[in-house]
């Protein structure tokens, strides 16, 4: 049999003292109401006096704090057995029938479970049946219909008092897991005194639930965010606060409270849910160290390229005019052998310059933001033409267009993007002269582009390929060239917010779409 | 020439081989001029103030001016030149690899009298040379010395 827990031996206690007192005044009225009754008080005060040993012997005896629920209902019954004893004694008198169903009523009250109430009916029924057999003057009497009206009524009011207590069991049991399975913790304070809290916070706090109860709540928070708590209080605010509290073991703990007010029994309490943050605060400190290093890295990784293109040009510049100088000064010395060598130093020497240069073009796109301005794409595209004139000419390229946008963007950048994307168009020419035809349509977010050529096109494994730095599907002799243009032209539309990608297929020409955002961030 | 004068040119560089195509440039273009070399920003003041073992040198008709120098940069050089009364009437050329716009805008800005690209292979130095001659000697009235 489980332990009783406290409260409910501190109600048996109650019980047991006043239903001794109530006994003894009984005695008093008697005395009173019916001064020639049979009426002795050592009887009387044995009985009251062995009903209230109940009380040190519960605090004294683990056996009487175990079967307190026994020893409650065996004093029950010693008590209506000592009635009837009386009532037998004063010989059937009226006034004592009535007593017996004030006591029977009474005494059923007290029992606590269904047996136990059916076991007192039981003895009750026998000594009013004992009496009416042993009394000739009740012979007559409707003393033990009455009584057994009086325990039939209290059996089924206890059949529906347990009803009622079963079912607040279970809402208690359903409380309780709520309570206990959140993973937050969750406390009751009344006017800052805890009176309940979940397993969750005691967890988080290291204590267990009965060292919470009863303690200040103020005493969790750190010394140094108390006056936080306080302002929140008087401020009457619902906002969520950031606070350290304080563990058993003194550690700190990261939480936010959240605090709602209510009234129950007159009394201001107050319902607070405590969630532990230190693992999210952790990781937002850390993902902040990260995105730093990480921008001071690429800022370093961007100046590096931007500086080192630059410095590496100044050697070239060298090499290249000191071939230069070579060759018209002493070429005539050389066989032709030797100004072939000449010629293929100058040509590497060449191309290591356009190769520093478009680098140099490549970091730049993010290495020197400047500001947005509205650009007219039908000036940076005369631009971007005006810059390869020659090369149109060479190749009697046309370049048309439907209607061009203006557009918020780094202008010198978008000609970039444009003298690039014509300049492939005919660099990469078929057999015939090229035609390149650029476009433009209105979408919802941005505006779409299209660089439409019928150059030699693109091999559909190609289409991602071409983007990348350095990646080229032709030779140096075949089609001169760097492998940066196209990832500059990436750059650059990824730096307005679009994107870029190409449709073709061999022979068929290309069809490169890039978009660009309509409003810029 | 305006007069039969050789010109003056003082040249800050601090890049050797740059220091030999400009003379290289010169002489291809064939035009003799007084050429003085420097080879950062200080040096380039001391000359211009004739201290210390530029005492007794020529004033330059022009200084081509090379903007990524050692010590004391050539918009450093430009700065204390404006600031200097005896100074700031002094034609200045700016010589330099550098094409960023930013380089650009504050030479000019310090009143640089222009502004040149070194070309990247000697044939286009020396006609850039050849040009700069024709201008600054032919046309060009420089201030007296």
């Amino acid at each position: 049999m489980k332990d009783p827990a406290e409260h409910e031996l501190r109600l048996y206690r109650r019980l047991c003292l006043f239903v001794g007192a109530v006994y003894l005044v009984w005695w008093a009225g008697v005395e009173g109401l019916l001064p020639h009754a049979y009426n002795p008080l050592p009887g009387r005060l044995v009985v009251v006096v062995a009903i209230w040993a109940i009380v040190p012997a519960s605090h004294a005896s683990a056996w009487v704090r175990r079967h307190i629920r026994l020893v409650w209902t065996c004093s029950l019954w010693l008590l209506t057995a000592h009635y009837f004893y009386l009532f037998y004694e004063n010989a059937g008198d009226i006034n004592w029938v009535v007593g017996s169903f004030v006591t029977v009523t009474a005494v059923s009250l007290g029992m606590m479970s269904r047996a136990s109430l059916l076991a007192f009916s039981a003895f009750a029924a026998l000594l009013a049946i004992a009496i009416v057999v042993e009394l000739p003057a009740m012979h007559q009497s409707v003393f033990v219909p009455g009584l057994l009206t009086v325990l039939l009524q209290a059996n089924l009011g206890l059949h529906s008092r347990l009803a009622v207590l079963r079912d607040l069991a279970a809402s208690n049991a359903h409380f309780q897991l709520l309570f206990d399975s959140t993973f937050e913790g969750v406390m009751i304070h009344a006017g800052g005194q805890i009176v309940q809290v979940n397993d969750a916070l005691a967890r988080m706090l290291g204590f267990t639930r009965d060292e919470l109860i009863g303690r200040d709540a103020i005493s969790l928070v750190h010394a140094a965010d108390r006056a936080a708590v306080h302002e929140a209080l008087l401020a009457a605010s619902s906002a969520p606060l950031e606070l350290r509290w304080l563990r058993k073991d003194g550690s700190e703990v990261d939480v936010e409270v959240r605090g709602k007010p209510f009234i129950q029994g007159k009394r201001a309490h107050r319902l607070v849910t405590v969630e532990d943050v230190s693992e999210r605060k952790r990781r937002t400190e850390e993902l902040r160290h990260t995105n730093e290093a990480l921008a001071r890295s690429n800022l370093d990784l961007q100046r590096f390229a931007y500086i080192a293109s630059h410095d590496l040009q100044t050697p070239l510049r060298s090499i290249a005019s000191f071939v230069d100088l070579l060759r018209s000064t002493y070429g005539d010395a050389l066989d032709a052998q030797g100004v072939d060598w000449l010629v293929r130093t100058g040509n590497s020497v060449e191309h290591l310059q356009t190769l520093i240069r478009d680098l140099l073009e490549y970091a730049r796109v993010d290495a020197e933001p400047r500001a947005f301005e509205n650009v007219a794409m039908r000036d940076a595209l005369d631009r971007a033409t005006s810059l390869l004139d020659a090369a149109i000419r060479d190749a009697g390229a046309t370049v048309t267009t439907g209607e061009l946008p203006d557009v918020p963007g780094d202008r010198s950048q978008l000609v970039q993007l444009l003298l690039n994307l014509v300049g492939n168009a005919i660099k990469y020419r078929g057999d015939d002269a090229p035609r390149i035809h650029l476009t433009a349509e209105a979408r919802a977010d941005d505006w779409l582009f299209e660089v439409r050529d019928n150059g030699i096109g693109i091999a559909p494994k190609h289409h991602q390929q071409v983007f990348e730095i350095f990646k080229r599907l032709h030779d140096q002799k075949q089609y001169p060239g760097t492998g940066i243009g196209l990832a500059i032209c990436r750059r650059v539309v990824d730096r307005h917010g679009g994107k870029i990608w190409v449709e073709s297929r061999p022979g068929e020409g290309s069809r490169f779409f890039f978009t660009i955002a309509r409003t810029q961030r | 020439m305006n007069d039969l004068r050789t010109p003056v040119i003082l040249l800050a560089e601090d890049n050797e081989n740059d220091v030999e195509l400009t003379r290289l440039g010169f002489q291809r273009a064939k035009l003799p001029v007084d050429l003085h070399h420097v080879g950062n920003g200080e040096e380039c003041m001391a000359f211009l103030r004739k201290e210390g073992k530029y005492a007794g040198t020529p004033q330059p008709d022009v200084v081509l001016l090379d903007l990524n120098m050692p010590r004391m940069d050539g918009l450093e050089v430009m700065e204390e030149v404006g600031k200097d009364d005896r100074l700031k009437h002094l034609v200045i050329v700016v010589l330099t690899s550098s094409k960023a716009d930013e380089d650009v805008l504050r030479a000019y800005a310090l009143r640089c009298s222009s502004y040149l690209v070194k070309p990247i292979n000697f044939e286009a130095f020396a006609a850039m040379i050849q040009a700069f001659g024709a201008y600054w000697f032919n046309l060009v009235t420089l201030p007296p010395t």
